[in-house]
């Protein structure tokens, strides 16, 4: 897992919960890093797993909950950092879509080595999508809170409903319908 | 700050500083790789500049050294470059003169060339481009173009090049070739002969009409193309007159594969085919075979009936009581039959390759022979007499009658003469110029004999009237009657004798042509008879006609009349009697007839009146001889004498006489 996620991961909890909050989870969680992240370095994800964990047990916020705020913040990241990415839509639809064409792509040129989940359309209108997600980190509320975003960039809302394909959460579809 | 504080913050800051060397070596160790990797990048580089000039001027150098025309356009048609091959065949230089393609375009090929523009466009290339070109010099080229579009690095359109390939000669020939095998299958479509061409497979490449018709195929020889033929025997087998004998034939060619010319077959119909086989090797693999059947039942049976008619000729030949005798243009003797041997007695080997002049010398009739060979040789039959002597020397005569004989060629290659002895008709007909000379002398004889003796005969009877005269006028009123009775008797049949006397000697003479021939006007002839002739008054004589004027012996013509008319007036009778003379003028000859309406004559005797001293009547003036001269004078002028009579009614004698 890249280093940027575990950086300004811990700079929300810092922001949200102090310092003593970020000490506190790293020192409860077994890291093999010790808790030294750079955004450019590459991580194992059960130490982001431990964090997580260890944050929702500290604050009794749920992991999705967390999740989402935390891909809420991590949208303003991309904001700031890749402006010219966003810039190349109009319609928050159209973005959704083509992550695995074109966003993706694009993370690769920077994070070669990055793994990232796969989105697979399966309807699309104008109005409407249906993605499938598919990943062994069952991360879909960090999904979830960047298309959340991705509404709210384009000065527009949506209803996202969220189905399991999977227990495990390894497998979701996204329901999306545009206001 | 609590010393918790102040323990979280050195943590924290002790993170922060581990995380900057992190970052910092992550840093230095993508840098060096960077490093590394730009060199390796530079070796490549360089490789590939190398590698690409290197190319290129391959590329230049196949391009210039192409043997076909290469050609790069922009995408107006514009052409940007041309090798020495192109230059050639357009005839154009652009380095001299500007070239757009569509000046090259054929008139009746435009719509064509848009079209393949298009496919270029569209699909980036085309290939096999066929059609044909303007040169410079407005000559015609067949052209095989192959295409494809040049991209920038945006992979955007900007030029096109193509090969383009001068199949002007290729095309003629291959016109040729499509017009030859269409010659060709036209050929063996319509052949007389049945044709069967196989693949290795037995698959049908070829068939024809004739095929189809001999086998009763009931479809057009074109739709069995690609049928096979392994049950092809089995299927056909019953039009056969044997049909285990057709497969055993079939299938022992087909494994042998070897050549087979003639093979007979016969058909259940009776038709007669001959068979044979060619295999079709290209080297040394076998590629088929072809299968020729011939209807052969025709020749046969001509060739049967020939030899059916050269056997009857030849018996004829043979058994003809004529000789023949075939001989070359040098009259060496080359045919005879056994007539001919017989005829001359030579066997048939003494006379076969011996010159005909040679073995019968005919030195006084050579000039003759020659002529006639010559006549002959000109093409023209004829026939002519020889005398020839025989192997034993007895002379004999031939009548030869010859045809000239010809060589297929129409050449006359000698001739055919056909003898015939005439030796015994020769004989004969001398025989018979001698007896005709014998007969004439001796009819000479006789008539010179009638006419003394008549002569001689009358001067006695003369006498004996002289003396009855003188006896009666001595002893005058001395006689009684029945004396005188029978000396009036005597005399009566004195004047009966001389009558029959001169009768003899008028026919004795009628028959001989003595007189010259004048011509005879009959109505002067008439004239003179009607003075002649003792007419009683109740007879009347009738000329219906005025009569022709005709030639021969006017003595002759008033002996035939006179003795007509006489006898008509001698048996009238009727109270009034008439005698009617008519003629009829016919192409050849006038036909005369006398009428009467006397007594009649019996058709029982109408054979016999015209032999001489045949008389129905014993009378004093008829002495049975006149009808007889009249047949013999009617005969001299080669006419004929009938007549229609009823007894009590009457009688018409016709005749005819020949116009001269």
């Amino acid at each position: 897992m890249k280093g940027i996620i575990f950086t300004e991961f811990l700079d929300l909890v810092e922001d949200k919960f102090g310092l003593e909050m970020v000490d506190k989870i790293i020192t409860q969680s077994k890291l093999e890093s010790e808790g030294v992240y750079t955004s450019i370095g590459t991580y194992s994800f059960s130490e982001m797993l431990q964090l997580l964990q260890n944050l929702s047990a500290n604050t009794d916020v749920s992991i999705d909950n967390l999740l989402l705020t935390y891909a809420e913040h991590f949208f303003s990241v991309i904001e700031d950092s890749y402006p010219g990415l966003l810039a190349t839509y109009k319609d928050p639809i159209e973005m959704l879509a083509s992550i695995e064409d074109h966003i993706h792509v694009e993370v690769r040129k920077i994070y070669p080595d990055a793994e990232l989940p796969t989105f697979i359309v399966e309807e699309k209108t104008a109005t409407s999508l249906v993605m499938i997600y598919k990943s062994s980190r069952a991360m879909h509320h960090f999904g979830l809170g960047l298309m959340n975003k991705t509404f709210e960039h384009f000065n527009s809302s949506a209803e996202i409903i969220l189905e399991k394909i999977k227990e495990d959460g390894t497998e979701v579809k996204f329901i999306i319908n545009k206001n | 700050m609590s010393q918790e504080q102040i323990d979280i913050l050195q943590r924290a800051l002790k993170r922060e500083k581990a995380a900057r060397r992190a970052a910092e070596k992550i840093l230095e160790d993508k840098s060096r790789e960077l490093y590394v990797l730009s060199e390796e990048l530079k070796v490549t580089n360089s490789k590939l500049e190398a590698s690409v000039s290197e190319k290129t001027s391959q590329l230049a150098g196949v391009f210039e050294n192409i043997i076909d025309a290469y050609l790069v356009m922009d995408l107006s048609g514009n052409v940007l470059k041309m090798n020495d091959a192109a230059c050639e065949l357009f005839g154009y230089d652009i380095s001299e003169e500007t070239l757009n393609v569509t000046s090259l375009i054929y008139t009746e090929d435009v719509a064509y060339a848009f079209e393949s523009f298009s496919e270029l466009i569209e699909k980036g290339r085309f290939s096999n481009y066929t059609a044909r070109v303007f040169t410079k010099s407005k000559e015609v080229r067949w052209v095989q173009i192959n295409a494809s579009l040049i991209f920038d690095a945006d992979e955007k359109p900007i030029a096109a090049q193509g090969i383009i390939r001068d199949i002007t000669d290729q095309k003629k020939f291959d016109d040729k070739l499509i017009e030859s095998e269409n010659r060709l299958s036209t050929l063996i479509l319509n052949l007389d002969s049945a044709i069967l061409l196989e693949d290795e497979n037995r698959n049908i490449v070829l068939t024809n009409a004739k095929f189809c018709e001999i086998f009763k195929i009931p479809v057009a020889p074109e739709l069995l193309k690609g049928q096979n033929c392994s049950n092809a025997a089995e299927d056909s087998k019953a039009l056969f007159k044997e049909p285990q004998f057709f497969i055993d034939t079939i299938n022992r060619i087909l494994h042998e594969k070897k050549q087979v010319i003639g093979t007979e077959l016969t058909m259940a119909d009776g038709t007669i085919l001959e068979l044979d086989f060619i295999p079709i090797l290209k080297g040394d693999t076998y590629k088929g075979h072809l299968w020729t059947y011939r209807d052969i039942s025709l020749k046969r049976k001509y060739r049967k009936s020939l030899e059916a008619q050269k056997e009857k000729y030849s018996s004829i030949i043979a058994n003809m009581n004529l000789g023949l005798v075939e001989v070359d243009n040098d009259d060496k003797i080359l045919m005879v039959n056994q007539s001919f041997c017989e005829m001359c007695g030579y066997h048939e080997d003494e006379l076969i390759g011996q010159t005909g002049g040679k073995l019968f010398p005919i030195t006084e009739e050579q000039n003759i022979i020659t002529k006639e060979n010559k006549k002959r040789l000109d093409g023209e039959s004829n026939s002519y007499e020889i005398n020839v002597k025989d192997k034993q020397g007895t002379p004999r005569n031939w009548l030869i009658s010859g045809a000239p004989n010809y060589n297929l060629e129409g050449e006359v290659i000698g001739s055919i003469g056909i003898h015939l002895d005439i030796t015994e008709l020769k004989n004969l007909e001398k025989q018979k110029e001698k007896i005709l000379k014998e007969l004439e002398k001796s009819n000479n004889e006789l008539y010179e004999y009638a006419h003394i003796v008549s002569h001689d005969l009358k001067s006695p009877l003369r006498s004996i009237d002289a003396l009855v005269s003188w006896i009666k006028m001595d002893n005058e009123g001395k006689f009684d009657a029945p004396t005188l009775q029978n000396l009036k008797l005597i005399e009566d049949t004195l004047q009966i004798m001389e009558n029959l006397i001169s009768n003899i000697l008028d026919y004795s003479s009628a028959g001989s042509e003595t007189a010259e021939i004048i011509d005879v006007d009959l109505n002067t002839t008439m004239k003179d008879l009607r003075r002649l002739l003792f007419v009683p008054e109740h007879i009347t004589i009738n000329l219906l006609k005025k009569l022709p004027v005709v030639k021969g012996d006017p003595t002759k013509f008033q002996q035939l009349f006179q003795n007509l008319m006489s006898n008509a007036i001698k048996f009238s009778d009727k109270d009034h009697g008439i005698v009617e003379i008519d003629v009829v003028e016919e192409p050849s000859y006038y036909q005369f007839s006398v009428r009467d309406n006397g007594i009649g004559i019996d058709k029982k005797f109408h054979d016999r009146i015209f032999k001489i001293f045949h008389s129905l009547n014993k009378s004093k003036e008829s002495t049975g001889i006149g009808l007889s001269i009249v047949k013999k004078i009617v005969d001299l002028y080669e006419g004929n004498i009938w007549l229609e009579s009823e007894l009590g009614e009457g009688t018409t004698f016709f005749f005819t006489i020949k116009k001269q």
